[in-house]
């Protein structure tokens, strides 16, 4: 048959995850709202780093990176409602401008861990104080450009901001045009959901395509950040969010 | 003097005419009495009704005999109708499948299909029985699929739609595939190819070049031409996998314009569904179906090659090609219509253009562009969109060497766009956008195909004035702030040519970003 089996492809990561995870469903409470609610709990915070350590034992990191960088993937409360934190990169900047991130950036040599690295880049951009995060777990890295360069790496560290009005962060203009705090209900909201297929190669399918999520927030959240954001959704509330799976679709009309 | 005068125009006074009327052209046996006994034509005035005429029956007015009716069969079909005055009628299947939706497919799957449409089936041996069978209804058919939709559509007598619609579904969902059809089109597609290649129209390869660039690596960047390489690999079982993932009657849409609504709906009840729940490519099979989301990435596609200028007797210029994309806006989007009216008000053109009223010669592109520098030999706006993205780009053509001057002009007229436009401008643009919708929507087919692909798309469509109203109130404040919009995001750029002068991806988006569109200037001691 013609159609390569794509289930082989490494990067399908929603399949692969999903088995590990739906186990949890009993922990937790089953109702929607008390599991909204319940996101930032501490119970949750244990049960996150449980998830999350589970699936680093399965990711093997190149030995030899030449560049790392970590984004620290902020939750917070913002008018009462667990949200993400993401930022909005201004239109003068080189690479990615105008796109969706998490604060972050490259590590630099006063670092000692990715952590330190998040937690840095968090304080220059949005002016959020380090002491103030609480870290809950590092992630193991998926590289910047999709299968192109596996040397380059990118640790997503989750981390709880607490209580966070975006009006009294100090922005920095250079690095950041603006900070939105989507609610986590709107995130796990199919609807505000879709997926992507990308070709490697653009004339034939391969079994390198692979698909990434993006999600319909005023500039869409999608690329890296967006799996990112999948990523951590399926740690931190596994019985409400799907994994990644190829070729769900809707038309916001 | 008087006299003669009276003489020579007493014709005129009408004595002997009137006094004919009088005694009565309208001659009858009631009516030789008195001359003031006139017919009641005569003496009725025109406000009151005659007595003796029948009682008039009026036309009914208002929007409600031209709205389009839209309605969903059963089975998911769509069957849609605009009604029009004439003998003949368009109708059509709108399908959504094209080369966006080729991810698990060779490139040119969808173009392969349109060859291979009206071809032959299970009731008509070839395509040539199919002519024919169309042309006794009195019409002609095509076929064409572009990245987001393939239409069947067909343009006949209105009496004889049942025949048609029996034929569509034959055709469409019964499709026999045979191997020398299959060879045929092929052979079609290599030689479309090789006229592709050795053509210097730059037009259809930049097309693909900046879709590629701006949609990197999916749904509208897939090409939608097919690579030589790739075509080898289509065969019968790629042909029905695709069309069981795609040809389903849920994602259909029968257009008509000129034909009676619930006329075309029971003819759809009776032949296409019934066609469609066994169509000829068996519903047990792989099903591989894509329903990505369009995703704007930016970047740079950059293809070398040098053009056969010896093709004509004149000499032709040698010319490289560039285009400069920015992330626009899907159609259904609210910004869309100020869109349509910023790529009119940007227009452009090829420099040799004929001119004439209403060619946009007063565009921005021809007045600040190809008027000012002799050296640019094309510059044209387009404003690609479609249902999740879209994205405005400039196309430039000039002689290699001065290629990144070209870019230079390009980023410089974006930035412009910043500092608003001036009243006189914007009307313009809008009576030219007014006037080209209004105009284009008195052809048949062209109305079809826009009921057609906007139900498709929205499920609703926008009568004609709805949009006009919309192009009137776009505002100088619109303009400035898509302006805005535009340029906050990555760029896409696009090549084709001799490509040694042109400026990498990151000096058009500093350029870009900057307060006049500048590239970042580069010393160079021997200019090439």
């Amino acid at each position: 048959m013609y159609f390569y089996v794509r289930q082989s492809c490494v990067w399908q990561l929603g399949n692969r995850c999903g088995q590990f995870f739906f186990q949890a469903r009993h922990i937790s409470s089953s109702s929607y709202n008390d599991a909204i609610r319940n996101v930032l709990s501490d119970e949750n915070k244990e049960r996150t780093i449980q998830n999350v350590t589970k699936y680093n034992e399965n990711i093997n990191v190149a030995k030899k990176l030449s560049q790392t960088a970590a984004v620290l993937v902020a939750l917070c409360y913002t008018n009462n409602v667990p949200c993400m934190l993401l930022t909005v990169r201004p239109s003068h900047m080189k690479k990615h401008a105008g796109e969706v991130s998490f604060p972050g950036g490259g590590m630099d040599y006063g670092d000692t861990s990715v952590i330190d690295t998040a937690l840095r880049e968090t304080e220059e951009e949005i002016g959020f104080p380090k002491s103030k995060v609480d870290v809950w777990a590092t992630i193991k890295p998926l590289p910047d450009r999709f299968l192109q360069k596996a040397t380059k790496a990118v640790y997503p560290v989750i981390g709880n901001l607490g209580h966070v009005d975006p009006s009294d962060l100090k922005v920095n203009p250079n690095e950041v045009e603006k900070v939105m705090c989507i609610p986590i209900e709107f995130l796990l909201d199919p609807y505000n959901f879709g997926t992507t297929r990308f070709r490697v190669k653009n004339n034939k399918p391969s079994p390198f395509s692979y698909t990434m999520p993006i999600y319909f927030t005023k500039p869409h959240i999608w690329g890296l950040t967006g799996t990112f954001v999948n990523l951590s959704l399926m740690f931190l509330i596994p019985e409400w969010h799907k994994p990644l799976t190829k070729g769900r679709f809707h038309v916001k009309k | 003097m008087s006299k003669s005068i009276k003489t020579v125009f007493s014709h005129l006074k009408g004595n002997r005419f009137s006094q004919k009327v009088k005694r009565g052209i309208f001659t009858s046996s009631k009516l030789n009495q008195d001359s003031t006994d006139l017919p009641e034509e005569l003496t009725t005035p025109l406000s009151q009704a005659l007595k003796s005429a029948p009682a008039p029956i009026y036309a009914p007015t208002g929007s409600e005999t031209f709205q389009t009716i839209t309605t969903k069969l059963s089975d998911g079909l769509t069957v849609t109708s605009q009604p029009k005055f004439g003998t003949f009628c368009t109708v059509g299947i709108l399908v959504n499948a094209g080369s966006r939706h080729e991810v698990d497919y060779p490139s040119g799957t969808s173009h392969f299909l349109e060859r291979l449409g009206f071809s032959a089936s299970s009731l008509y041996k070839t395509r040539d029985d199919i002519m024919q069978a169309v042309e006794s209804l009195g019409g002609i058919c095509d076929c064409q699929s572009s990245r987001d939709t393939t239409i069947y559509a067909a343009s006949i007598d209105r009496n004889k739609l049942e025949k048609l619609i029996e034929l569509f579904a034959d055709v469409v969902f019964q499709p026999t595939l045979p191997d020398t059809e299959i060879q045929l089109a092929h052979n079609s597609i290599l030689y479309e190819l090789e006229m592709l290649n050795k053509k210097p129209d730059p037009d259809p390869m930049m097309t693909e070049l900046i879709h590629e660039a701006a949609f990197r690596g999916n749904t509208v960047g897939l090409p939608r031409f097919p690579p030589e390489e790739t075509l080898a690999d289509i065969n019968v079982d790629v042909l029905k996998t695709f069309l069981r993932s795609y040809y389903q009657p849920q994602r259909m849409v029968v257009a008509g314009v000129g034909v009676d609504h619930d006329e075309l709906s029971k003819m759809c009840e009776k032949y296409i569904s019934a066609s469609a729940k066994s169509p000829s490519w068996s519903l047990d099979g792989p099903v591989l179906q894509d329903n990505s989301v369009a995703q704007y990435t930016g970047g740079e596609v950059r293809v070398e090659k040098s053009f056969d200028l010896s093709l004509s007797v004149v000499p032709m210029p040698e010319l490289a090609h560039v285009s400069v994309g920015l992330e626009g806006v899907n159609f259904t989007h609210a910004d869309f219509v100020p869109y349509a009216v910023l790529n009119m008000l940007m227009g452009g053109g090829g420099s040799f253009s004929a001119g004439g009223p209403g060619k946009g010669m007063f565009s921005r592109l021809y007045l600040n562009v190809l008027n000012r520098h002799h050296w640019m030999y094309a510059a044209t706006a387009y404003h690609h969109s479609y249902e999740d993205g879209g994205f405005f780009c400039i196309q430039g053509s000039s002689h290699p060497s001065q290629l990144r001057d070209c870019v230079h002009v390009i980023t410089q007229e974006f930035v412009r766009l910043t500092q608003g436009t001036n009243e006189v401008e914007l009307k313009r643009a809008k009576k030219q956008l007014q006037s080209m919708l209004m105009m284009n929507l008195e052809a048949r087919p062209i109305i079809f195909e826009d009921v057609g692909r906007q139900i498709l798309a929205t499920g609703v469509r926008k009568s004609p004035l709805e949009l006009c109203d919309m192009i009137e109130r776009v505002s100088n404040e619109d303009i400035i702030r898509i302006a805005g919009n535009l340029l906050s995001g990555k760029a896409a750029l696009a090549g084709l040519g001799d490509l040694r002068n042109m400026p990498s991806l990151d000096d058009v988006q500093s350029a870009l970003a900057s307060t006049d569109g500048k590239l970042p200037r580069k010393f160079r001691l021997f200019r090439s």
